[in-house]
């Protein structure tokens, strides 16, 4: 039973609430990972089988969290598919525990440099004296914005969404500014008045789906429509782990629970939280695997998933 | 080495220091080859440019700061700068040299220069292709062993004087030179005198005045023997007219090129002309010699940023204010709210808040501090100007000068020449505060000119000439065709009275002169009227005006009868009567009187003086006045007339 | 890729008259009397004599054509791994690059210096690993990817070692060289040979300016097709079109040559854009002549398909992030504009840019020496091309 396995004193919950709430600047992906790699430590399992339904299992109490699914999805599934590649059949239980931890802490290394990766990536299309959109906050984004400003020397304007509901749009201003980077915060009905004195948006996400396309907190999307019409370079920051198997067509194919906070998955008339930006309004992904077009995406994917 | 001296290498020799005494004080210590244009010393500029046209060796000769110019060669060559690659480079000079032809009769005493080669100036910039220059000296070389030198001239805006431009004549047939003539700087040329043998003897004379001279030369060998031969040319003008002079004598003659369109060439020769480059330079006229394709460093450090802005990759400019034409170095920054335009930075230089720069060029390691206003002036490098400081047009100010807070500075204005050095109340700084406080003296051919903005005189000069027209039309001394014809008929006039000549041979005597000028018959009313009240005896008093005329009349009535005979006549007669009370203050009071009494002699109608009443221009507003009295009693009697009828 | 080159039996060179490659070939064995002068690598001086010289004639304009300077580029590169003194293929890679970084530091506009160097870095590294692996068994080593992230071991997770001495690799990077010169000589007449599957005949093509592989591509399509009309936008200040016009006008097609401002009211009537093009951006994009931009928003308007012809040397692996930075641009001489002594010269502010970025959504078609590939294809070509770690020199 894989509930008499785990050990008394810890909770997948409770283990994963802590990690966030340790280092504020954590994906909630990272976090998802971190937790299964303790599930892995922590728990004793004769087969690989057991082994799977114990992951499946603490996933499953994550995705109960209020928290930002679509990484979540995403990351838990990257860490699935890193367990199911590797190959060791011919070697006892514990030594190919052994073996899986130590590369889950490479994976983890890996995963926890894509953030600056990113931000090098995106330090060119910064320019001196420009002015950047950007959607309520994001991680990456920010220290994309942080690094522009601190390691080269870039002076430039940001706008930031409020950020509704829950309105993370004023931290972000607050980050910004104790860096001393010029930020100022507007309304998220206000993104189409300052669409035309930006030079580009940059914005984070929540989770890369297929297509190419990005789940991203709601307002995305308008402000991608809104870069369209006045042909601002959309730019979208996002970690390798983010990305997803889905290929949603519209906003009705998003899973609920990426759309609704627990509570509310029931009630027809809630908020959505994310909203769905197809791939032709973005002009390019910032990954740490690369500058990709949105058409690269898929493949990445296939070459992961097939 | 000796196998080295037979191939046939391009040279050319490039001269500096010329006039260092125009560039004061930036050049008191240094070469004037070594002053920087957008941060590139114009020596490079020239080799630069030289290097682009296939030269393989280059001779600076330098007359001053020799060790000076040495040292950057070797400096630019271990850089491997751009010219240094297939170009040798060798610096030559003496003590004793005072000026070209003395540097030219040194050369040649050394004979360094194998072949046809390249004079130019090291304050000379150009794009210009010059082999292809070279190639055409070569032909004519050919045919004609005589050839000394191809002068190349640049077409310029004309109106702009920088002392560069030059008026020229030249056989279009074969590119000759006839006339060669310096403008001057203060416009105040009256006529050029161009002997009349060259229209004489060449078919197509082409006249040039909107040329200006880069110094650019393709000389022949032939050149340096003349300059040998003839110990009186000192500078290239000298040569020129000697040999203009003497073409027969010397049989060696002057070609002339013109550089097409898409090439650009300009000497620095004063502060205002460095002016000038510069912002030709800013504004890619000189591309490809622009801050941003690396002027003479292989690699392009340069931002090219929209308005002409050239910043440095290390620079910093503080968005959020206005700014055109910059050249922004490595290291400098400039602070928000600054106005910049038309302002060259060099390295490390910081300008604070609130600046307002307009055609400043700085050197390197210059501080502006805040709300600075500075216009038309050139800092040398570590030069301190304090906050609230104020630099106005034509000043220079030398290396390591420190302004004082809220100074006001400005060159001594033109009418107090006394005024040498100034003092500025306030400020407090240390000995080497100057300022260039000569420009405003002519020093022969153009003078020290100071920057300051430069005007254009197309508007001007055609305002000019309609303000000219309506002068001549008031009897001013123009000499054209109407006034030589006025005064003829008041000389036949005069002497007429005088000699109580049959007026008969006097209506001759104007017929003839009629003739001679061309002058329709209205215009000759006019002009004997007029003539007849300007004679002296009509001018004498002024009290007496009808009387004087009466006696005029009394002899040459007969003239003015045998003219004005009919209404238009009679309308062009009391126009000419107009005309001279406009011009004399003596006849306005009486212009009444003279109207009545032509009208009692009969000499004039009423319906004549009426139409003319009705139709009297603006000027002659006045007049209706002084008329008034008259007109009603000329109405009244018409109408007693029409009504006895 | 190779054996497509290997199928193609028609190689003939169309850059270089016979005449002229013998000058060239003469001009190869005078230089190899200065080489080791050329080739000294002086740790003060570092662009070496032939890198300055090819910079200088660039510069000069002595040197001209993106085809020309890469071949010029290729031979410098090849006569650097086979004259100068390195160990290890590290040590050869840090060479390369640092060269790489002077040509394009001194000529950004050029990007096909860059391109070639990643072309031959990227061959280094793969002729070390055949040989490496001839000896010690490595899996390939493909770029980053998510399928790499989760598989990685700490094994070959270290980047790989270049710095041990292999035997025999001059030899095999010279063999491979043969083989890119052998892609440089064709790739012209590969591209043109594809000019019969785009042009039919009684078509109307519209061009711009005067590209070297478009004025082969239509000198093919006319042999092969009748009743073309091709109509030529001059391409101002510059006037290149007239060039164009002039070399085809031995043919049978109607030639017709517009000024740049009536391109858009003569696009209603074109069955198809050809267009060359400077270089390919990373994201499909293209830094063209100017006044491309313009013809592609004609076509898009009237939805005219573009076909840009790109030999392979032209796909660059950089990003356009900003039009006015990065010296994307290169403004030439006011003089094109107005003349200098032009009252207006003195007041007006002139541009004259050479090129022009149009966005992949308006590029139909690529044609390169590989056949045709659409504006999102691009990546994929890159990462075939050139190595991911090159992407930055």
């Amino acid at each position: 039973m894989p509930d008499a396995s785990v050990k008394k004193d810890f909770s997948v919950q409770q283990y994963f609430a802590q990690q966030m709430e340790e280092d504020k600047s954590m994906s909630s992906g990272i976090a998802a990972i971190k937790t299964l790699l303790m599930v892995l430590e922590r728990t004793k399992f004769d087969t690989v089988h057991i082994l799977h339904s114990t992951i499946q299992e603490a996933v499953k109490e994550m995705r109960n969290t209020d928290l930002s699914q679509a990484a979540i999805v995403s990351g838990t599934e990257l860490f699935m598919r890193f367990i199911t590649l590797a190959k060791f059949d011919d070697k006892p239980m514990e030594e190919c525990k052994q073996i899986m931890l130590h590369r889950g802490k490479i994976f983890l290394e890996k995963l926890l440099q894509s953030r600056s990766t990113i931000a090098h990536q995106a330090l060119q299309f910064v320019t001196d004296g420009c002015r950047i959109l950007t959607h309520s906050r994001s991680r990456v984004v920010l220290q994309a914005l942080i690094d522009a400003h601190t390691k080269s020397n870039k002076q430039f304007q940001v706008f930031v969404t409020h950020g509704g509901p829950d309105n993370a749009g004023d931290q972000m201003v607050a980050e910004l500014e104790k860096v001393g980077i010029d930020a100022i915060l507007i309304l998220d009905s206000a993104v189409g008045y300052v669409m035309e004195s930006v030079d580009l948006v940059m914005v984070g996400a929540e989770g890369v789906v297929e297509s190419g396309g990005i789940i991203n907190r709601i307002g995305s999307f308008t402000m991608a429509l809104c870069a369209r019409e006045m042909k601002k370079p959309f730019y979208v920051l996002a970690e390798s782990f983010k990305f997803t198997r889905l290929y949603p067509l519209n906003q009705r194919d998003l899973p609920v629970e990426y759309k609704y906070i627990k509570r509310q998955r029931d009630n027809f008339k809630a908020h959505p939280m994310v909203d769905y930006t197809p791939p032709a309004y973005i002009t390019l992904l910032f990954t740490d695997l690369g500058i990709l077009t949105p058409s690269a995406v898929s493949d990445e994917l296939i070459k992961l998933y097939l | 080495m000796e196998q080295f001296q037979k191939k046939d290498v391009v040279q050319a020799v490039l001269l500096t220091d010329l006039r260092p005494e125009a560039f004061k004080p930036i050049c008191d210590n240094s070469s004037t080859a070594l002053l920087t244009l957008a941060n590139v010393p114009l020596l490079d500029y020239a080799l630069e440019s030289l290097n682009r046209s296939g030269i393989e060796e280059v001779f600076v000769y330098a007359r001053l700061h020799m060790n000076d110019i040495k040292e950057h060669i070797s400096k630019r060559q271990k850089q491997g700068c751009t010219w240094s690659i297939n170009m040798s480079v060798k610096v030559i000079g003496a003590e004793g040299c005072r000026c070209l032809g003395d540097a030219l009769r040194d050369i040649d005493a050394k004979s360094l220069i194998r072949g046809h080669f390249v004079l130019m100036e090291a304050e000379t910039v150009t794009n210009a292709n010059l082999s292809y220059f070279l190639e055409e000296h070569k032909k004519t070389a050919k045919y004609d062993k005589g050839i000394a030198m191809t002068v190349i001239y640049k077409e310029v805006i004309t109106g702009v004087r920088t002392g560069d431009e030059v008026m020229i004549a030249m056989s279009t047939d074969n590119k000759r030179l006839q006339y060669h003539q310096r403008i001057k700087t203060n416009f105040r040329e009256q006529s050029f005198a161009m002997p009349l043998d060259i229209f004489l003897q060449n078919s197509n004379v082409a006249l040039h005045h909107n040329l200006a001279d880069p110094q650019i030369a393709i000389c022949s060998p032939l050149l340096l023997t003349l300059f040998s031969d003839n110990f009186d040319f000192e500078n290239r003008d000298d040569f020129v007219r000697g040999l203009i002079i003497n073409e027969e004598v010397l049989n060696s003659r002057i070609y002339v090129e013109m550089l097409p369109r898409e090439q650009y060439a300009r000497r620095v020769s004063n502060w205002l002309t460095y002016q000038i480059v510069s912002n030709d330079v800013i504004n890619r006229w000189s591309y490809p010699l622009v801050p941003d394709m690396g002027i003479c460093c292989l690699r392009q450090q340069f931002l090219f940023l929209r308005n002409n802005i050239y910043k440095h990759e290390s620079a910093t400019l503080s968005k959020l204010m206005s700014k055109e034409n910059i050249v922004l170095d490595s290291g400098s920054s400039v602070d928000t709210g600054s106005k910049l335009s038309s302002v060259v930075i060099g390295r490390n230089c910081k300008i604070g808040k609130n600046c307002n720069l307009d055609h400043v060029y700085m050197y390197d390691d210059v501080v502006i501090e805040d709300n600075c206003s500075l216009e038309y002036c050139l800092i040398g490098s570590g030069a301190k100007i304090s906050s609230n400081s104020h630099v106005l047009e034509g000043v220079v100010i030398a290396p390591k000068t420190v302004i004082a807070p809220n100074s006001n500075i400005t060159t001594p204005s033109e009418t107090d020449p006394i005024a040498k050095r100034f003092s500025i109340s306030t400020q407090k700084t240390n000995d080497t505060e100057e300022l260039d406080d000569e420009e405003d003296e002519e020093w022969e051919v153009g003078g020290f000119l100071k920057m300051r903005s430069v005007p254009f005189s197309f508007e001007d000069s055609e305002y000019n000439s309609s303000t000219e027209d309506e002068l001549s039309s008031h009897g001013s001394p123009v000499p054209d065709d109407t006034n030589i014809f006025l005064s003829e008929v008041i000389d036949s006039l005069t002497r007429g009275y005088n000699e109580k000549s049959n007026p008969d041979f006097l209506i001759l005597e104007i017929n003839s002169s009629r003739y001679a000028y061309n002058m329709s018959l209205s215009e000759v009313n006019f002009y004997v009227t007029k003539a007849i009240l300007s004679l002296p005896k009509v001018k004498e008093s002024s009290a007496n005006i009808v009387q004087n005329l009466h006696h005029v009349l009394g002899h040459l009535g007969p003239v003015i009868s045998n003219y004005i005979k009919y209404k238009d006549a009679m309308i062009d007669c009391l126009k000419g009567v107009e005309d001279c009370c406009n011009q004399e203050e003596d006849f306005k009071a009486k212009v009444a009187q003279i109207v009545h009494y032509l009208y009692d002699k009969d000499y004039v109608a009423e319906d004549a003086i009426l139409e003319w009443y009705e139709n009297l221009s603006d000027e002659s507003e006045w007049m209706k006045t002084h008329l008034k009295k008259l007109i009603d009693w000329l109405m009244a009697s018409s109408e007693e007339e029409s009504e006895e009828e | 890729m190779l054996n497509l080159l290997f199928q193609s039996n028609t190689i003939t060179i169309f850059e270089f008259s016979p005449v002229q490659i013998l000058q060239f070939k003469r001009n190869l064995t005078f230089k190899r009397q200065n080489m080791v002068e050329d080739f000294d690598i002086s740790p003060h001086n570092p662009p070496l004599k032939a890198i300055a010289g090819l910079i200088h004639d660039v510069k000069r304009g002595k040197l001209e054509g993106s085809y020309n300077i890469t071949v010029k580029t290729l031979d410098i590169l090849k006569k650097i791994i086979s004259v100068c003194d390195w160990k290890s293929a590290e040590e050869l890679m840090k060479l390369i690059r640092t060269q790489g970084k002077i040509l394009a530091s001194a000529l950004p506009q050029e990007v096909v210096t860059a391109n070639i160097t990643r072309r031959i870095i990227k061959l280094i590294r793969e002729e070390y690993d055949l040989l490496q692996a001839k000896v010690h068994q490595i899996t390939d080593d493909s770029q980053a990817s998510l399928h790499k992230l989760v598989t990685q071991t700490s094994d070959n997770d270290i980047s790989r070692d270049y710095s041990k001495p292999q035997e025999g690799l001059r030899e095999a990077l010279l063999d491979h060289l043969q083989e890119i010169e052998t892609e440089m000589e064709t790739c012209s007449e590969n591209v043109s040979a594809q000019a019969e599957e785009h042009i039919h005949t009684s078509e109307v093509i519209l061009t711009l300016g005067h590209s070297r592989s478009v004025e082969n591509f239509l000198k093919r399509a006319v042999k092969k097709r009748e009743n073309l009309t091709i109509i030529i936008a001059e391409c101002a200040p510059a006037c290149r079109g007239h060039h164009l016009a002039a070399n085809l006008a031995t043919g049978s097609a109607e030639i017709v040559v517009i000024p740049d401002s009536t391109i858009f009211a003569m696009m209603s009537r074109v069955n198809k854009v050809i267009i060359g093009t400077h270089s390919v951006l990373a994201n499909g994009g293209l830094r063209a002549a100017c006044g491309a931009y313009t013809v592609a928003l004609a076509a898009k308007h009237y939805s005219v398909p573009v076909i840009v012809l790109a030999p392979m040397y032209k796909l660059s692996p950089v990003h356009m992030c900003n039009v006015e930075q990065d010296a994307f641009n290169l403004v030439e001489c006011a003089e094109g504009v107005i003349p200098y002594n032009s009252l207006a010269a003195k007041f007006a502010k002139v541009y004259s840019p050479i090129f022009d970025y149009v966005p992949p959504e308006l590029v139909t078609l690529f044609i390169s020496n590989m056949g045709g590939h659409a504006p999102s294809y691009v990546y994929r070509l890159l990462s075939e091309l050139y190595h991911p770690e090159d992407y930055e020199l």
